[in-house]
């Protein structure tokens, strides 16, 4: 029964985050607002780390088998991956490049930044 | 008897299981990148679809069943956070500083190159949030009007690419910083590229795995702000 009280309070919490979603001003994914609430509830003690442990290590270590249905939607768009493959493929590395670039040196300077810090103090 | 077999949803529901399973099998024996579970079962699912001539709206009656559990999935990211609080309690400002500056980078850098490249604003959408983690791009990119179909395939690519490339941009640009060879690793290359971080050490690893979370909250809100 603890899994499928874990399941079904997952369940709630993303129909909650959908239906908050939708009466927001501003457009932001549902399943996000879910994350948030599932914080708020382990950060405020109302849910322990370990009553959610069993569906946790199931989901994350099958994450990738939920986006298997998501991904063959892709023999629907065949004729604007054909056309478009070659911008696909070098916008993706060029971003990756840059994405690691930029990720790695603000970490670097925040690091160097904190360090002088403690020095001064 | 052949609608029988492919017009109820336990035929997406198998085929995706068997799959997934297959692909996982192959990358644990071969212990290679390019061998993703994620990218095996795709690309037999869509080879036996195409072979049996099975239409794609018979394979989502229990493709959508799978597709349910996106959000579940996010959701339990927040689980994945709160274990490792202690380690980002120690690093919280560079895990900050990093995300947030690799989500504008990455969102910038795709703005511009669509625009260069003269996509449509549907193919831009759907490359836009292709660095992080799957859910939360699936989220965005319908939110912002894409295919999630290209998205999902992008995000693959980059994943792949980054779990590949990884020690070779380490060095390339000389990141000595473990924290933020974690950090760049997770927001550029989301849950693939986490799976090389956690090779090269645990440390990085985790680290990694929650750069993912955090790049991804941050590019939805960016998403949010902006677009």
């Amino acid at each position: 029964m603890r899994i499928l009280l874990q399941l079904s309070l997952l369940f709630l919490l993303t129909i909650i985050g959908n239906a908050v979603s939708s009466v927001l001003p501003f457009t932001f994914p549902g399943t996000l607002i879910a994350l948030f609430l599932l914080l708020v509830l382990l950060a405020s003690g109302i849910i322990r780390e370990e009553q959610l442990s069993e569906s946790a290590s199931f989901f994350s270590r099958y994450m990738a088998l939920f986006f298997v249905p998501a991904g063959v939607e892709i023999i629907e768009s065949l004729e604007l991956l054909r056309s478009s493959w070659l911008s696909i493929v070098l916008i993706s590395l060029i971003s990756l490049f840059v994405t690691f670039l930029v990720a790695a040196k603000a970490v670097e300077i925040t690091e160097r930044l904190m360090m002088g810090k403690e020095r001064e103090e | 008897m052949r609608a029988v077999i492919t017009e109820t949803p336990l035929f997406g529901l198998t085929i995706t299981i068997l799959a997934y399973c297959f692909g996982l099998y192959l990358s644990r024996r071969t212990r290679k990148a390019v061998f993703n579970p994620l990218l095996i079962a795709e690309i037999i699912i869509i080879a036996v679809l195409l072979a049996f001539h099975i239409p794609f709206s018979a394979y989502s009656k229990g493709g959508e069943i799978i597709n349910m559990f996106l959000g579940p999935v996010t959701a339990m990211l927040a689980w994945s956070i709160y274990r490792e609080r202690k380690l980002v309690g120690k690093h919280i400002m560079p895990i900050i500083a990093g995300t947030v500056a690799g989500s504008v980078a990455s969102i910038v850098t795709i703005l511009l190159l669509s625009r260069l490249f003269h996509l449509s604003p549907e193919l831009g959408a759907s490359l836009l949030p292709k660095s992080v983690t799957t859910p939360i791009a699936i989220a965005i990119s319908e939110t912002l009007g894409g295919t999630r179909a290209i998205t999902v395939t992008s995000l693959l690519f980059t994943g792949v690419m980054g779990n590949i490339l990884a020690p070779f941009m380490i060095s390339l640009f000389h990141v000595r910083s473990r924290v933020a060879q974690g950090v760049a690793i997770g927001t550029a290359s989301h849950v693939v590229g986490t799976s090389k971080a956690l090779e090269m050490g645990e440390d990085i690893g985790a680290i990694s795995g929650i750069a993912l979370s955090f790049s991804g909250i941050s590019t939805a809100i960016i998403a949010m702000l902006f677009l």
